[in-house]
């Protein structure tokens, strides 16, 4: 199969993490370019994920507004469902409680920091995938 | 013709997405992490659209859309607001701001070719 011709959706395939399917879709079915955004997606979740602890840490509120707000962005292109549930309770407390910065020990971080573990390791698994196949 | 697009997002992933279905449909892409790097490339060249994230440190999209609708010179290039807010009243707000139309992230090729179709022929 030439590296740019269509990936047939196949749902059984799709990580529990992310929908590869729809991004698939999204990607006009074109698995180099689902390459090249898991590519980007993996070192920026990473690093992504090290400036909003470093945001809670610092009780720095409005970083941690807009970390968590470019966070959801990426995951939502990627349909990590989940993922983008638990980012959208992050911002709603933080519009609860505008002068109060999330506690590094709330539950609700336990659970994102799980998901994107989760969601990291099923990206990095795809890729090598994609690698082994022979996607470029 | 101008087939030249811009994209301005501070997610790299977001740029990757949006620059790849682009490409696909025809149009040549740069790309900022920033608004203030865009308004001084505008300076010299300008595009046929750009998609122009709302929520950016620095310089915010609907802040950089009234500064470049001020500028009469920049007139023809149609400006989209690229974002994940979705509900209708910012919508509304975005257009009567400045902005020719939205897309909601995530962005799809459908999306796209709808608002700024294939990139024109030689």
């Amino acid at each position: 199969m030439s590296t740019e011709t269509a990936m047939a959706p196949d749902h059984s395939e799709s990580p529990s993490h992310f929908d590869l399917a729809a991004l698939s879709s999204d990607m006009s079915e074109s698995r180099a370019a689902v390459r090249a955004v898991l590519e980007t997606f993996a070192p920026w979740l990473a690093d992504t994920r090290q400036q909003l602890h470093a945001a809670i840490a610092g009780t720095e509120i409005e970083q941690l507004a807009r970390v968590a707000h470019r966070l959801r962005g990426a995951l939502s292109q990627l349909r990590a469902a989940q993922a983008v549930a638990l980012v959208k309770k992050i911002e709603a407390y933080g519009k609860a409680h505008p002068d109060v910065c999330i506690a590094r020990d709330h539950p609700l971080l336990a659970e994102l920091d799980a998901e994107l573990d989760a969601l990291a390791g099923e990206v990095a698994a795809q890729l090598e995938a994609l690698r082994q196949s022979g996607v470029s | 013709m101008n087939k030249l697009a811009f994209i301005i997002d501070d997610s790299a992933v977001n740029i990757a997405v949006a620059r790849l279905l682009l490409r696909r449909l025809g149009w040549t892409v740069e790309d900022f992490a920033s608004a203030i790097p865009m308004l001084a490339r505008l300076a010299e060249v300008q595009p046929a659209f750009m998609l122009l994230d709302i929520s950016m440190p620095d310089l915010g999209g609907e802040e950089a859309c009234r500064m470049i609708r001020a500028n009469p010179a920049w007139s023809g290039v149609r400006i989209i607001a690229y974002t994940a807010h979705a509900m209708e009243v910012e919508r509304q707000r975005y257009l009567a701001g400045g902005f020719d139309a939205v897309i909601t992230k995530p962005v799809t090729i459908g999306a796209l070719k709808d608002v700024v179709g294939d990139a024109p022929n030689e």
